[in-house]
């Protein structure tokens, strides 16, 4: 990948030698990774592999060990940027939601545009409507997080992540702790935002859904990347024994 | 009597006259029956006594109830005329102070309890226990004694509990100063004297060495002048009377009595607790927030903080601020000073605990949501992760200023005005302990209620 410095205009994401330690634990041992504007990029691989450290450290809530990630024009490995900048580009959504439970739906919503002075609070409620309605749950926006199902609040939490409408989201496990009944409409918001040329990555254990919503499959083994390529030639002819292995054991 | 009102007259007459002129004194807070409380009114032998002659002189008295003491500091300082407050004439003391003519004799007396009839002198004390006063005349001449008529002594440091252990059955008998003894019997304590008195210490009224003279012979020519006359008799025998002639009044007059200083010393207590338990919990937040910082000096520094006021007696500082202090610095420390410094240092070192508790039990990932919306670490701690852990700390809290309120009660060692304090000033005068503890009680309890139910409902109002 010779060619990193080039393709800075198009691409949104850029990875390079990427390493992350816990201690003498090394996580990712080495993540090269480049992420096109609109492209969907659906990380898969074992536990441990280090997929969601990767997702974690594109906006920095891992401290970055050694490397470069330049996330939207950012260079994130950068001591002087301004990580907070950066982090309002990128939405993320988590595996366990992490709603904020003393505040309503749409209060969730509106507080990053609203404490960041980027709508005043009529405009904000009205972006957190449009939001709600956008993920289904516009009868939601007075209720509080604890009365809502698992899939609603995976939803309010990608509406929460689009209120800054940042030019790139991650997905981490957003599916994992949720019943099998709502994974699909979960699911069906993601692919919504797929279609609408979001930027993506997500890290995901849903095979099937990465062969649908992804341009791209990396997957990823060891705190390395393994394998990445279309999905249907990931899925279809894995070339790594590796790739092979896992694919037998989750498909 | 000259009851001059002429002010050009006194002018005149300068340092010669104290006619017309007033003078500050003074006093004990309480030494009955020499100055103490009577339904919130100063009285006692001093008081009758000083304004008696001051009357008779043509001056006035401003009194001044500063402790024993302070009232000592202050006539050093010149802040005071003079001092009466049952002062006993000392070589040492002497040497800085002029006295009047002794205007009491005092001494040491025996008592045991009204009923009984084992204890009739020293001889009968042989195995038994004996209490005196911590550092009084009464104490050196029982130890004096003792080994000789074989009892024990041990030591308390007022004249009301040592009469509540006679009549508990914890010692037999008491020595205590006679004039402080013949009062409480006069008051029905439930004591009576077995021992003639051993002649002790006289006492006198005090002004700096060679000044205020006009003062001090005014008060001598107004004493010898009430001694021939009858009053200084009378005075006495007001206090000192036999206690047939003392009608008890019942509870209910006890509570209508106090009532009114005791309202004054809970007063204090809430307000102190209220002063208090803000600074603690502005003290609180900053440490709780620097035990969860990651620098390691800052945690340092909190932890310390945490450790030294947690692994401390509330009592220790208390004395360190008002005592040592002011010894240390030379500042004027304040008694609301001390005590708020020492209740909310001590409150602030539990509550940095609540607080980096509180904001540990908060799911890390709630600062990471907000972290990744784009929220700095401080708006992030302001809107996310700490009004989920206020809820959280919120009974802790709630828990903590009770503690806080029922300490406040420690600061009566440095004879701060609150509600405990004020209980025993009573009890000091009138010697029914036991009932004034239960009014006190009662009173701390309805105060504690409504304070916990008004939280609660506050936690319920706010943090639904």
């Amino acid at each position: 990948m010779s060619t990193v410095s080039e393709k800075t205009t198009t691409s949104k994401i850029q990875v390079k030698d990427l390493r992350k330690s816990f201690g003498s634990n090394e996580v990712l041992q080495g993540i090269n990774l480049d992420v096109a504007e609109g492209e969907v990029v659906c990380v898969i691989g074992p536990s441990g592999s280090g997929k969601s450290t990767l997702l974690r450290c594109l906006n920095k809530l891992e401290e970055i060990t050694a490397g470069k990630v330049v996330v939207d024009g950012f260079d994130v490995t950068d001591p002087k940027v301004d990580i907070n900048e950066v982090r309002r580009h990128v939405g993320m959504v988590f595996q366990h939601f992490n709603l904020f439970p003393h505040m309503s739906v749409a209060e969730n919503i509106m507080l990053a545009p609203v404490e960041l002075k980027k709508m005043n609070r009529t405009e904000a409620r009205a972006k957190a409507e449009e939001l709600l309605t956008r993920v289904g749950l516009s009868d939601k926006a007075n209720a509080r997080p604890a009365s809502l199902s698992g899939g609603q609040k995976q939803r309010v939490a990608i509406a929460r992540a689009l209120a800054m409408s940042p030019g790139i989201m991650l997905f981490d496990e957003a599916t994992s702790a949720l019943d099998p009944e709502m994974v699909g409409e979960v699911l069906q918001v993601i692919k919504e935002l797929a279609d609408s040329g979001m930027t993506m990555v997500l890290v995901t254990h849903e095979m099937g859904f990465a062969r649908e919503v992804g341009d791209r499959v990396v997957f990823m083994d060891g705190g390395v990347v393994c394998e990445e390529g279309k999905p249907e030639e990931l899925f279809g002819n894995p070339q790594q024994e590796r790739t092979r292995d896992f694919l037998s054991k989750v498909l | 009597m000259a009851l001059v009102a002429g002010a050009p007259g006194a002018l005149a007459q300068g340092n010669e006259s104290v006619d017309g002129q007033t003078y500050v004194v003074g006093t004990d807070t309480t030494f009955a029956p020499f100055e103490f409380r009577k339904d919130g009114k100063l009285t006692g032998i001093d008081m009758d006594l000083l304004n008696t002659i001051a009357k008779d002189q043509g001056f006035n008295v401003e009194i001044r109830s500063l402790g024993f003491s302070a009232a000592l500091q202050a006539l050093s300082s010149n802040q005071v005329d003079g001092v009466i407050a049952g002062m006993s004439i000392t070589d040492e003391r002497k040497e800085i102070y002029d006295f009047s003519e002794p205007y009491f004799e005092s001494g040491i007396q025996m008592a045991v309890d009204r009923d009984d009839e084992a204890v009739k002198g020293y001889e009968d004390l042989k195995g038994k226990t004996v209490v005196a006063k911590t550092g009084s005349e009464g104490e050196t001449y029982a130890k004096s004694i003792a080994n000789e008529y074989g009892f024990k002594v041990k030591s308390l440091d007022q004249s009301a509990t040592m009469y509540e252990s006679v009549k508990a059955g914890s010692a037999v008998a008491v020595f205590d100063d006679y004039p402080v003894l013949a009062y409480g019997i006069a008051q029905n304590n439930g004591l009576k004297t077995v021992t003639d008195k051993v002649p002790g210490g006289s006492y006198g009224f005090a002004v700096n060495k060679g000044e205020n003279t006009a003062l001090l012979a005014a008060f001598n020519d107004g004493l010898a002048e009430l001694k021939a006359n009858g009053e200084y008799d009378k005075i006495l025998n007001t206090y000192l009377a036999d206690p047939s002639e003392a009608v008890p009044s019942n509870f209910f007059d006890l509570v209508a009595k106090s009532l009114p200083a005791l309202m004054t010393g809970l007063g204090n207590t809430l307000l102190v607790t209220a002063i208090s338990f803000a600074v603690a919990m502005m003290l609180g937040l900053a440490f709780g927030f620097m035990k969860i910082s990651g620098n390691i000096v800052v945690r340092g520094i909190s932890t310390s903080f945490v450790n030294i006021f947690r692994g401390t007696p509330l009592l220790l500082w208390a004395f360190m601020f008002y005592f040592g202090l002011p010894q240390l610095t030379g500042w004027d420390v304040s008694i609301w000073v001390a005590g708020v410094l020492t209740l909310s240092l001590n409150s602030a070192a539990y509550i940095a605990e609540i607080v980096r508790g509180g904001i540990q039990s908060v799911d890390p990932g709630q600062l990471e949501a907000s972290r990744s919306l784009g929220l700095g670490y401080g708006k992030s701690m302001q809107k996310v992760v700490v009004p989920q852990a206020f809820k959280m700390m919120t009974p802790s809290l709630i828990n903590q200023l009770i503690i806080m309120l029922k300490d406040s009660s420690l600061l009566l060692a440095i004879g701060f005005g609150e509600l405990l304090y004020q209980g025993q000033q009573i009890y000091a005068a009138n010697f029914r302990v036991t009932e004034t503890l239960i009014i006190v009680g009662f009173i701390y309890f309805v105060a504690i209620m409504a304070l916990t139910k008004l939280a609660n409902f506050a936690d319920r109002r706010f943090n639904k």
